[in-house]
């Protein structure tokens, strides 16, 4: 997936924040199957996400993800902290956070709306209706959805 | 001797010293003056005294006196005078002491009545005193009861927000190996077609359908665990309109089949909207579903009965077996095989949670072959809330 930047054509990058390993390799499985070319980088909690978005300890030389797939319940540092920190931060609140967890529950649901997250997608058992999903995560926003670039 | 003895002691004294001066005074003087006029004071001091009978005495003794005075000091002329005087003062005595008399008894009835109230009061008080005690004892009593509900009802409370938190946890930790498995299976469906053969096409198909069934479960046990746990309070709510909602969103449904579904007036009742509408899809869905040979109707109907609203969902199925008609309530409890009428077992036990969250009863009258009826009763609905 190609995403405009500067006038240049670059392939997205998308940081996917999840615990379960198994969850992680079907994520991959599903942009791969899907023909989608992304960068898919990957930290196991929100503590090593927050590190990772801001370039601090050994993610010094990581690109800026145009996308963060964001899990909830992780240990050390949940989904939830992960955003309310997010928001607060002048220099990463303007990322677009897709929510990707189990949960569908409504109290979750809305708690992270009013996080201010970007989006919230559920996970499905069937793994063609899960590719269908992250497809349809990658198709919208990076194809219908402008990005924005980031802050100076 | 008491205060009272003495006092009457000396009153005697003061009586007789009183009318001994008066006797004197009336020798002693000339015409005209005592002749026993005088006396009538000794009487009203009888009076004072606590036994009445001296009143009397008194009054005698004082006549006599005044009859004996005359003969002690006789006048020299006009003797009628005198006896005039005598006697009118005889009759004055006499007349006090009647009146003493009379004012002594009412002062004694008077202090009597006191008496009589006061014991009365006494009476009323400690009667009172006792009920208050007895008011007291059944009040702790109360309060205890009180207090043993409000333990109960917060542990309830408290085990209800568990058994939640519970679902939550189980539904959303449980569904992540299931996408494992699931996914994992489709993996080796498809990276391994050729190098499978129909066998281990077969087990890994099984695998990946007992997984999404696994998820069905969980989510149809969110859903019934849901009933209370999303609880709105209730408002007027009209079963017409919900009906009506149904039934459009069945169309397909209802189309696939090639059936009916009607109803008579259906009344206004106060509930949950959401939930009684689950209720009746619940009911109609089955009623569709499990249809004989001829095209299924359901029919759906209201009456009201001693204080409750009972509306009733008839169809003309397959009906069921007397001997099932506790069962099929329970969580996935079927009477048949996925392959012959797919479902999951959870409809009814959820529509029987909603129609006991609405204070009402459900449940199901039928014959094999002859259709059934499912029924579920709400309270009618007395004040009207617009």
């Amino acid at each position: 997936m190609m995403v405009m930047q500067a006038n240049m054509l670059r392939p997205a990058e998308i940081l996917l924040v999840e615990d379960n390993k198994d969850d992680v390799f079907l994520t991959r499985e599903g942009f791969k199957r899907a023909k989608l070319a992304v960068n898919l980088h990957h930290v196991e909690n929100g503590e090593e996400c927050m590190a990772f978005l801001r370039k601090q300890g050994k993610y010094v030389d990581v690109p800026t993800p145009d996308l963060v797939l964001l899990d909830l319940n992780m240990p050390i540092m949940d989904g939830r902290e992960v955003l309310a920190e997010l928001v607060k931060d002048e220099s990463q609140n303007h990322l677009p956070v897709v929510i990707l967890t189990t949960s569908a529950s409504d109290r979750d649901v809305l708690h992270m709306y009013k996080l201010r997250c970007s989006a919230y997608a559920t996970k499905p058992v069937d793994f063609d209706q899960f590719q269908s999903v992250v497809k349809g995560i990658a198709d919208f926003w990076f194809t219908v959805v402008v990005l924005p670039s980031a802050p100076k | 001797m008491t205060i009272s003895v003495k006092m009457d002691t000396v009153l005697l004294l003061v009586m007789i010293a009183a009318a001994t001066a008066v006797f004197a005074f009336d020798a002693i003087t000339e015409k005209g003056i005592a002749d026993g006029v005088p006396y009538i004071g000794v009487v009203w001091l009888a009076y004072y005294h606590r036994q009445r009978h001296w009143i009397l005495v008194a009054a005698i003794v004082c006549c006599l006196l005044t009859v004996f005075g005359y003969f002690v000091s006789p006048p020299g002329s006009e003797v009628w005078k005198s006896f005039l005087n005598r006697g009118l003062c005889v009759f004055a005595i006499a007349l006090t002491a009647v009146l003493c008399n009379v004012a002594q008894r009412t002062q004694q009835r008077l202090r009597n009545s006191e008496e009589n109230l006061q014991l009365l009061v006494s009476q009323r008080t400690d009667e009172l005193a006792r009920s208050n005690a007895e008011l007291q004892i059944s009040n702790e009593q109360l309060e205890q009861r009180n207090d043993e509900l409000i333990c109960t009802r917060d542990s309830l409370e408290q085990s209800n927000t568990e058994l939640q938190q519970f679902a939550y946890v189980a539904s959303h930790d449980l569904q992540s190996p299931l996408r494992a498995i699931a996914g994992f299976a489709q993996f080796l469906e498809k990276d391994y077609q050729d190098k499978l053969d129909e066998s281990a096409g077969d087990y890994l198909r099984r695998i990946v359908d007992a997984a999404k069934r696994m998820q069905t479960l969980i989510n149809d046990l969110l859903a019934y665990a849901r009933v209370d746990a999303r609880a709105v309070p209730f408002r007027s709510t009209s079963l017409a309109a919900v009906f009506d909602d149904v039934v459009e969103l069945l169309q397909v449904d209802i189309a696939d089949v090639g059936g009916r579904v009607t109803r008579d007036d259906l009344p206004t009742v106060n509930g949950d909207p959401s939930q009684l509408s689950q209720l009746l899809q619940n009911l109609i869905s089955n009623g569709l579903k499990y249809h004989g040979q001829s095209p299924p109707h359901v029919q759906v109907s209201a009456q009201e009965n001693g204080g409750e609203w009972v509306v009733s969902v008839q169809d003309n199925g397959i009906g069921i077996e007397s001997k099932h008609h506790d069962r099929i309530f329970e969580i996935f409890r079927r009477l048949h095989s996925q392959d012959q009428i797919p479902g999951t077992g959870i409809g009814l036990a959820v529509c029987r949670r909603i129609a006991n969250r609405h204070g009402g009863r459900i449940w199901v009258e039928s014959v094999p072959g002859n259709g059934t009826t499912f029924s579920f009763s709400i309270p009618v609905q007395r004040s009207q809330i617009v």
